[in-house]
């Protein structure tokens, strides 16, 4: 029975000590790389966001007109 | 009963089943886009709502399910609905099984294969079906139903505007899995469904912040606009403090209306997630063709991207589904045993045991998603043995390896980096839920860490088709 709960435990032990040696020996972006993809996602996802956006204001005649 | 699969069952359907036919000849480029695009202005038209309801009738249902909304794009009140949750909920069916090995498939064989993609359509289509007889038994849409008062004694219970409403509710969420069928042919650019959710997310974005629309405020007289800051700027009355101090206030709390709270926690969540998305493990290769030919092959910690997070919400979002259903259906039996648990916000806000209910769904999310995430790394197509065989074929080697030890090496970094990616980002997603995102963030989440893998495929094949007819029409006018 001890030997079932240890294992039960074991499992997340082991992974948390896997996990955090893997994000350590990660390679991490520097801030000049990470400014820079910011800038670039950010501009992506906005102009998609106004895309999206304009074509949900096309919705509003057509909501009047139908409800 | 030897030799019988499950997946014969589809068979009967086959012929039945509207299918999109896959492209005859290689979709060029600009044709990708042109059909992405459209597809995804199709899917916004999902936006209008339901043909019988009343006015503004998003306002006016009593909302089980606000706090998943966002992710699955399910907009109250429209033909959305149901939003992608059909499509997503079938295909992580379909995919667990076969990764479980529930169902015996060989994805290498056409006619499986095919098989395999209807019987995801055909989920997806009864779940439909299920989703929309559930909630019209509960009485959902009740209150907004036009020319109908559910509360008065005696009334004709509305047969016909429930058919109606069935039939929209049914009939808009077969289009959205024949689109996103569209995109998984290889007509659009990456997945379908990830690729709506990104341009969902994005949309609710910019639409919670600057939204231009004037709503009345529930129970009062007053209107509001939809945009968080653009309320707070118009409401801004500098020369009176008091009134300003309560305005700001006001902005990061109001409840009918997204909020600044919402706002920071979605924009944290895509500062995290776009850092995350770098973190990755070099590992040196090597051919083993040419001498001296050495390479790096990357390995990112977000192995799966958001999948995991997105299996997890789909699990809770289908449980809350079955719940209010059982809710409804026993409370008669049994009034003392069913709580209300998901019942209106304020209900929500106040008691004890949904706070203990939202810590219990928090662990689920972070363990759902781990287990989904090493499950992932096994059943996708970028599995440890799948890329070795790949690096066999273009015979490529990690540095200061045998051949044989390849799979072994994966084997030993692949899955690590996978669950520890979903285990990070379901706890950031989680945190954001804590302070009270609303799936705002969860969706952002979502939609940035799906844009990456969908933005990577597109420079691919940007790069291959050497440019396209619309930059080169765009830098005609420069």
């Amino acid at each position: 029975m001890a030997d079932g709960i240890e294992k039960l435990t074991e499992v997340p032990v082991e992974f948390f000590k896997d996990g955090s040696a893997f994000v350590k020996k990660c390679s991490k972006p520097d801030q000049k790389e990470y400014f820079k993809i910011i800038k670039a996602v950010g501009i992506g996802f906005i102009m998609m966001g106004i895309v999206g956006y304009a074509v949900k204001l096309i919705h509003i005649p057509i909501r009047y007109l139908i409800v | 009963m030897a030799g019988f699969r499950l997946l014969d069952l589809v068979k009967f359907f086959l012929p039945i089943l509207p299918e999109i036919e896959y492209p005859f000849e290689k979709i060029s480029f600009d044709e990708r886009i042109v059909y992405t695009v459209s597809c995804a202005v199709i899917f916004l038209f999902g936006q209008l709502p339901i043909y019988g309801l009343k006015k503004n009738a998003q306002f006016y249902i009593e909302d089980p399910f606000y706090n998943f909304r966002s992710i699955f794009s399910m907009q109250q009140g429209t033909l959305l609905e149901f939003g992608l949750l059909p499509v997503l909920t079938s295909g992580f069916i379909w995919q667990i099984a076969v990764g479980l090995r529930l169902i015996n498939v060989n994805l290498g064989n056409r006619l499986d294969r095919e098989l395999f993609q209807t019987g995801q359509k055909l989920t997806s289509f009864i779940l439909a079906i299920i989703y929309t007889v559930i909630f019209i038994y509960v009485g959902y849409f009740d209150n907004v139903i036009k020319g109908y008062n559910p509360i008065e004694i005696g009334g004709n219970i509305p047969w016909g505007s429930y058919f109606l409403i069935g039939l929209q509710l049914c009939s808009w969420s077969w289009i959205i899995t024949l689109l996103v069928e569209i995109f998984d042919k290889g007509y659009g650019f990456g997945s379908g469904s990830l690729c709506f959710l990104i341009l969902e997310s994005a949309t609710n974005f910019i639409a919670d912040l600057v939204g231009v629309e004037i709503y009345p405020l529930v129970n009062s007289n007053k209107f509001e606009t939809y945009g968080a800051s653009l309320n707070l700027i118009k409401n801004f009355k500098i020369f009176s403090p008091k009134e300003t101090a309560f305005q700001i206030y006001h902005a990061f709390t109001r409840i009918q209306f997204p909020n600044l709270t919402q706002f920071y926690i979605s924009l944290f969540s895509i500062l995290v997630v776009i850092g995350l998305q770098n973190f990755r493990i070099e590992v040196p290769i090597r051919s083993t063709k040419m001498r001296g030919m050495n390479n790096i092959y990357p390995i990112k910690l977000l192995y799966c991207g958001a999948l995991p997070l997105l299996f997890a919400y789909t699990i809770i979002a289908n449980l809350k589904i079955f719940n209010y259903l059982f809710n409804f259906a026993l409370s008669p039996y049994f009034p003392t045993l069913t709580f209300k648990l998901y019942g209106s916000r304020k209900v929500l806000n106040s008691t004890i045991i949904s706070f203990a209910f939202s810590i219990i769904e928090a662990f689920a999310v972070i363990i759902l998603s781990s287990w989904f995430a090493n499950k992932w790394s096994f059943i996708s197509g970028s599995s440890p043995r799948d890329i070795s065989k790949q690096f066999k074929d273009q015979g490529i080697s990690i540095s200061g390896k045998r051949d044989v030890s390849i799979t072994k090496e994966f084997n030993r970094i692949i899955p690590v980096a996978s669950v520890s990616g979903a285990f990070i980002i379901a706890v950031v997603a989680v945190i954001g839920e804590f302070f009270g995102g609303l799936g705002k963030g969860v969706s952002v989440i979502v939609g940035v860490a799906s844009a990456f893998g969908i933005l990577e495929e597109f420079m691919i094949e940007y790069q291959q088709a050497g440019g396209s007819q619309f930059t080169n029409a765009l830098s005609g006018f420069q």
